[in-house]
């Protein structure tokens, strides 16, 4: 048995990350959930939240994602994302144009449920402002 | 030789988003083959139990100039909506690209609900793809139709674009299947943990899973469309060189007729005095 996941990030324009990786951590529907090496086959829908990468020879990767899926089976992990956003990599411009685009859809969403996922989405890319 | 460099980035796209619909549909899979034939499965999924109107998505593209690629589509696609008729099943279209639209409104003009036209949009993406996909699950919420098909020209080579008809609603699962069953025997037999429950993931993933499909086939349908440009001008080209290279021997012939003939005419006035 390996010690290390296979680890796909796929999104419908791009292959975002593949590779082996320590550890993935996921915003699961239900809470967030670390998923380690010889993890129990699971399935999951993603809600707005932080993925984690992490690798053994370098810094962690993370991205915001807005929903999307998970699949975890037989230390393959299989993450769908229609869209993601670098939080380690993007230069200040890249944040600037995404938070005044996320600031935009606040005013115009007439959906609560919506707004609020605008509204983690904010918050998380403030935070991880550099 | 325009066509050359857009058609390399077109098939880039293609295969960029291929494996994002191969996972998408392999998670599909798994889900849908322990919901077949249950009652409660989706109708996403399984289709409402209807088969009396179809409604067929029609991908061609924005310009001419590119060969058989539009006419091939449309033929299938007449194809078929004769063979519907016949069987009596009510029609409906979608079209996206401005030339379907000119080769089958004069025929199936009332058929028609709703023509997209992509020429503004310069790369076609996820947000084109997903528009059409909306505007398809609003219908079938109203229960305007009852199976939906999508056709569009697969890109297999630069000389070739096969037209082909794909099922959307109800989602193609034993197709896949067997394919599924060759490659993985091991992963069927796992069983899964779904959070959370199998039925809403499905919910979830059934429309995300619509707007993928039409995303790729508006890729392939690029891709297949400047494939067909290229060797349709290619051609044209060819032609044009051949029909130059004849020319060219036509009146150098005729050229040295009228020579030949103003000789005659010296020599034989010459000859007379």
């Amino acid at each position: 048995m390996s010690s290390k996941l296979n680890f796909d990030f796929v999104s419908p324009m791009s292959s975002i990350f593949s590779g082996e990786v320590d550890g993935v951590l996921i915003p699961a529907k239900e809470g967030d959930a670390e998923i380690l090496p010889q993890h129990a086959p699971f399935m999951t829908a993603l809600r707005v939240g932080v993925v984690e990468i992490k690798l053994a020879d370098s810094e962690n990767l993370k991205f915001l994602v807005d929903g999307g899926f998970a699949d975890i089976a037989l230390d393959q992990v299989t993450l769908l994302a229609e869209r993601s956003f670098d939080l380690v990599e993007s230069s200040k411009e890249d944040f600037d144009k995404i938070i005044n685009d996320v600031v935009k859809d606040i005013e115009e969403s007439e959906d609560d449920e919506e707004k609020e996922d605008l509204l983690i989405k904010k918050e998380i890319l403030e935070a991880n402002y550099s | 030789m325009v066509a050359a460099s857009k058609l390399r980035r077109a098939q880039e796209n293609v295969e960029t988003a291929r494996p994002y619909s191969d996972k998408l549909g392999d998670i599909l899979n798994n889900l849908s083959v322990s919901f077949s034939g249950q009652d409660n499965a989706p109708e996403l999924l399984v289709g409402n139990g209807n088969d009396k109107s179809h409604l067929l998505i029609v991908a061609t593209s924005e310009r001419g100039l590119c060969g058989g690629f539009n006419t091939s589509i449309v033929k299938l696609v007449k194809e078929h909506i004769s063979q519907l008729k016949e069987e009596g099943k009510a029609v409906k279209l979608i079209i996206i690209g401005k030339k379907g639209k000119e080769l089958l409104q004069r025929d199936f003009g009332q058929e028609i609900i709703n023509i997209y036209d992509f020429s503004e949009v310069k790369d076609i993406g996820f947000i084109e793809a997903e528009k059409v996909a909306e505007n398809i699950l609003s219908l079938f919420e109203e229960g305007k139709f009852d199976i939906c098909n999508l056709y569009f020209a697969k890109f297999e080579s630069v000389l070739s674009q096969a037209p082909i008809c794909q099922k959307l609603i109800p989602f193609d699962i034993e197709l896949e299947v067997e394919k599924e069953k060759e490659k993985e025997k091991d992963i069927e037999n796992i069983c899964y943990e779904y959070e959370p429950d199998e039925e809403d993931i499905l919910k979830e993933l059934l429309p995300k899973n619509l707007s993928v499909q039409i995303l790729r086939a508006l890729l392939e349908n690029v891709a297949s469309e400047f494939g067909a440009r290229l060797t349709a001008m290619d051609n044209a080209t060819r032609n044009a060189s051949d029909m130059i290279d004849d020319l060219t021997i036509t009146y150098n012939r005729s050229r040295q007729a009228s020579i030949t003939s103003e000789l005659i005419e010296i020599i034989s006035g010459a000859e007379a005095l």
